[in-house]
């Protein structure tokens, strides 16, 4: 689920245009943008609290899917105390394997938790809003073209997507204003409970792969309940390269 | 003044008029005043703890704390889902900032090898895992005790609530989740609980004592009258007076609370007293055949300056207390002064242009005339012109008894120690400070490198020190939560020894945990901590005695390894309070006594009049706090007024200083003098302390045991000023003012 989130959260963002009128058409469009097979970069995740105070940790990515298999690991660069953790996912099918390596203890522990309601890393992302951004399936939801707007001087299409019954998600409701131009989200409100709760904000997008996919390399999460804020920023990206099976090991995680 | 009262006999109706124009105006005010008790309504905005309490919210989040508990077998699985159907809808309602429950608590154990991170209760909760749940509970620092009782009869759940929410509203809508989903019995403790409880009292009692102060006031007139007009015109003075008063405070943006509730009672005892001197003397007069209008305009120019002098000085005593610390009692200071000068207005303005307007009435009684009373005053007369040292002696007898005991009064600010016993939200604190070991929170706010094992095992060192105390039902910080994370991943408890594994273990719990487990004990970048000691309510002498003790705990233990130790928390604040109020009464009281004897001294002319007028109000100050010293009597947010109030009522000594120096002036022998005095004066000095006496009476029936001790002490304060003024009074007046022609001359 998570693995395949991060690559799905980035590639919704590829090239397609055309003359969307109905929400679903508009959706659909989103979803049409191809998704990469490996991805592997360096993600500098900006946690802000109310104050401003900022806390800056840099973790290093790998992600891969072949088949059903998924898998992903994480490790952190920065900051100097937390160096060298490590965070793997092995994704099979409905069967997830998690391994965690805390250098400190110098032992790697596999780790059962399943909650995709919870905090993706202490930040304002839940594991959801990483997976099913990805993923986001427009069968899945009631899409409703609310309007035409202009965001940040781009023609955008506000979309309100409802998820319909039996569908599982935390949400009741998104407002997501699509970039006309190009297809890709600029920016999505979460609600529950009948209240906004989240608002993303996606940003800097750019090019990889010889022009085969435009992601953004900026995603800004705002909590408007606790007024805390997560930015996540991608550097040095590179898609679809081959990355050995040797990476996603205990022997790895420990190097 | 004379003029004035002259004008509105002549042109009654512009000044009808011009009253119900402002009363309309001000009377506006009234849609716009709230109400407000909660702590902060005590607390001066720029204390310093209140500052760091505010970073500390600011830091961590949380607010005010509330915490329920729900009797009943907890370890089931209806009660269990009811708990979580609780804190779903809990956390949804306007103003709740954080709940806390079992059913919001983590599990991290070590299954099978895993280290398995989840939601404590399981999204499909059976009967079968209940056992392993519940063993898991009783052996978590965090959890067991806290969360749920030791015997498993009693849940909790915690609130954090915002503190400018409308507690009336939330303290309700949290009761009526509670007991939507809870089978059993739900108490509702803390501040929330407390202050919506006390905010639903005011509303109901405020109400009742106005109209009950204004019957017992209408009734002591009609003794004194017995007209209809003689209740009418005083109880249509001090209405006007009061809508005036609490419209300003509307228009002001004041808000009402304990203190303030106190308002109309004062304004409606003390202002009606005016109207009663005036109106006393309109009847005399009109007795003794004068014409209405001659009558109106005697009445003022005789009792006038009387009046005047008692209205200034209740006005000056009232507004001392702007001086206060404290928001709710400096409110009401100003609004007490204004109303009581608005009320001497009426007297002086609108009673004559109404009483120009009525007819004569068809019988005049003269309330000046002989009767029991004025013959008990002719007693009295006498006998303080025979035993005049004597009364003086007693009296200083009384003033040296009374300083004794007035040391011992004890300063109370425990918000608890407002309730009646049976009141709800006493019996919740009660039985959670006896369930769960308290129901109040200290923060003991830490900074410095949290990362430092030294530090983090200083933190958990103080927290058993702490927990050791029979006052603390538990301490916890985020040194639990590591040495929780330590056990799941090494299997056996403990702290890491290195700054990296303290950082890694935290990251750990990240992986799954919700940010804000964490970031109430610990801030992102751990550079500050906070210890959460959860203590009983305790009286505020108790409570500053625990807090010292913990202090020293804190600096001891924690000190040498942060850079900052601080204690804060609401009860921290009221305890600011309490030190406050002590010092508050020390300057209002010499404030308001000065200010008393200076506008004695300037109206009548003469320093010594000044210093003799403040005799009978300084006896009976030392009286009310020698009382409450020998009675164990608090002096609290509300008694803490009773100085100055006894100020505002007790100045009718005024009245026969006044008659006294009349008849010396007439050249009267000073004996004769007193008893002429004694004789006139004395009779309205009666009624009007009846008056304002079963005025203060109507406050017996308030909600509040500060209010009810309150209107004891001033059923004493209106009784010792009367009596002192009839007694000591005249006895120094006949030893130390013999003559007042000469006295003018020396001034």
């Amino acid at each position: 689920m998570r693995s395949k989130g991060l690559i799905g959260l980035l590639a919704v963002f590829a090239l397609g245009s055309a003359l969307a009128i109905t929400g679903d058409e508009v959706m659909k469009k989103v979803e049409a943008h191809p998704t990469p097979k490996t991805m592997h970069g360096v993600m500098e995740m900006h946690l802000i609290n109310k104050a401003g105070k900022k806390l800056t940790r840099k973790l290093e990515l790998w992600q891969k899917k072949e088949g059903e298999v998924e898998k992903m690991l994480i490790k952190f660069l920065a900051p100097a105390d937390v160096k060298g953790t490590a965070f793997l996912v092995i994704r099979k099918g409905d069967k997830e394997e998690m391994k965690l390596y805390l250098p400190a203890l110098k032992r790697v522990r596999r780790i059962s938790a399943s909650q995709k309601k919870g905090s993706f890393m202490g930040s304002d992302f839940t594991y959801e809003d990483i997976s099913k951004l990805g993923a986001l399936k427009t069968e899945d939801y009631k899409n409703k073209l609310l309007r035409e707007d202009t965001l940040d001087g781009k023609k955008v299409y506000v979309v309100e997507a409802v998820p319909k019954p039996g569908v599982d998600t935390i949400y009741d409701k998104m407002v997501i204003w699509v970039w006309a131009e190009k297809f890709h989200p600029l920016k999505i409100e979460f609600f529950q409970k009948g209240k906004k709760v989240k608002v993303m904000t996606l940003s800097a997008f750019k090019t990889f792969a010889g022009g085969k996919y435009e992601l953004p390399t900026r995603l800004l999460m705002e909590n408007l309940k606790t007024h805390h804020k997560t930015e996540l920023l991608q550097e040095n990206l590179e898609l679809d390269i081959a990355i050995p099976d040797s990476v996603f090991t205990e022997r790895f995680m420990k190097r | 003044m004379e003029p004035l009262s002259r004008y509105a006999t002549r042109h009654p109706w512009a000044v009808i008029l011009i009253f119900l124009a402002l009363t309309l105006g001000l009377g506006a005010g009234l849609g716009r005043l709230t109400f407000d008790n909660s702590p902060e309504s005590f607390v001066p905005p720029d204390l310093p703890a209140k500052k760091l309490l505010e970073e500390v919210r600011e830091t961590f989040g949380g607010g005010d704390m509330a915490l329920a508990a729900l009797e009943g077998e907890v370890w089931t699985v209806p009660h269990l889902k009811a708990l979580r159907a609780i804190n779903d809808e809990l956390a949804e309602v306007e103003g709740v900032l954080r709940v806390t429950s079992l059913a919001n608590a983590k599990r991290m154990q070590e299954v099978d090898g895993d280290l398995v991170i989840e939601d404590l209760l399981p999204e499909d909760l059976t009967s079968e895992v209940i056992p392993s749940i519940r063993d898991y509970v009783e052996h978590h620092p965090l959890y067991g005790g806290r969360l749920v009782s030791k015997d498993g009869r009693y849940a909790a759940v915690i609130l954090e609530v915002d503190p400018g929410a409308d507690m009336r509203a939330l303290n309700h809508r949290v009761l009526s989740v509670l007991k939507k989903h809870w089978d059993g019995p739900v108490y509702l403790s803390g501040t929330p609980a407390l202050s919506g409880y006390i905010l639903d009292t005011l509303q109901r009692d405020l109400p009742r004592q106005m109209l009950l102060a204004a019957l017992i006031i209408g009734l002591v007139l009609y003794l004194n009258f017995r007209s209809g007009r003689g209740v009418f015109l005083p109880l249509l003075t001090v209405t006007v007076a009061l809508v005036w008063a609490l419209g300003l405070g509307g228009w002001l943006g004041f808000k009402l609370g304990t203190i303030s509730s106190i308002l109309p009672v004062v304004v409606l005892a003390v202002g009606s007293s005016f109207t009663l001197h005036i109106l006393n003397r309109f009847y005399h007069e009109l007795a003794h055949g004068e014409t209405r209008l001659q009558a109106i305009v005697l009445s003022v120019r005789e009792t006038g300056l009387g009046v005047l002098v008692s209205a200034l000085a209740a006005g000056a005593g009232l507004a001392a207390l702007y001086t206060s610390s404290i928001p709710q009692i400096k409110f009401f200071g100003v609004l007490a002064a204004f109303g009581v000068l608005v009320a001497f207005a009426g007297a002086t303005l609108l009673a004559p242009a109404v009483l120009a307007l009525l007819k004569n009435p068809r019988r005049v009684m003269d309330p000046e005339r002989p009767d029991a009373i004025s013959r008990a005053m002719l007693a009295l007369a006498e006998f303080v012109r025979r035993y005049r040292g004597g009364v003086l002696v007693a009296a200083a007898v009384f003033l040296a008894l009374m300083l004794f005991f007035a040391t011992r009064v004890k300063v109370e600010t425990s918000f608890i120690a407002y309730f009646p016993k049976n009141a709800p939200p006493r019996v919740a604190t009660e039985l959670v400070d006896r369930v769960f070991g308290g129901s109040d929170t200290l923060n003991v706010v830490v900074r410095g490198n949290l990362k430092d094992p030294a530090l983090m095992r200083a933190l958990y060192a103080f927290e058993q020190q702490a927990k050791a105390l029979p006052e603390v039902g538990s301490a916890v910080s985020i040194a639990d939560v590591i040495r929780e994370i330590h056990k799941a991943l090494t299997g056996s408890y403990g702290l890491p020894d290195t700054e990296e594994g303290i950082a890694q273990e935290l990251l750990l719990y990240q992986f799954s945990g919700d940010p804000e487990d964490l970031t109430q004990f610990i801030t992102e970048d751990a550079s500050e901590a906070q210890v959460l000691v959860q203590v009983k309510s305790l009286p505020s002498t108790q409570m500053e005695a625990l807090t010292k003790k913990l202090t020293a705990m804190a600096k001891r233990t924690i000190g040498p390894h942060a850079e900052a130790v601080q204690f804060t928390g609401t009860t921290v604040l009221m305890l600011e309070v309490m030190r406050l109020i002590l010092h508050d009464q020390y300057v209002s009281l010499a404030l308001a006594l000065v200010l008393v004897a200076l506008f004695n001294a300037l109206l009548l002319r003469s320093w010594r009049v000044g210093g003799i007028s403040v005799l009978p109000l300084g006896l009976t100050i030392a009286g009310q706090f020698g009382l409450m010293g020998a009675l164990g009597l608090p002096l609290d947010t509300a008694t803490a007024l009773i100085a100055a109030i006894a100020i505002g009522v007790g100045d009718y000594s005024v009245h026969i200083i006044v008659r006294y120096l009349e008849e010396l002036k007439k050249g009267e022998a000073p004996e004769a003098a007193a008893r002429t005095s004694l004789f006139v004066s004395g009779r309205a000095v009666f009624f009007t302390a009846l008056a304002i006496g079963g005025g203060f009476m109507a406050l017996l029936f308030s909600g509040f045991a500060p209010i009810q001790t309150f209107a004891k002490l001033m059923g004493f304060t209106v009784s010792a000023t009367a009596l002192f003024a009839l007694t000591v009074l005249p006895a120094a007046l006949l030893l130390w003012l013999r003559r007042y022609g000469r006295e003018v001359k020396n001034a």
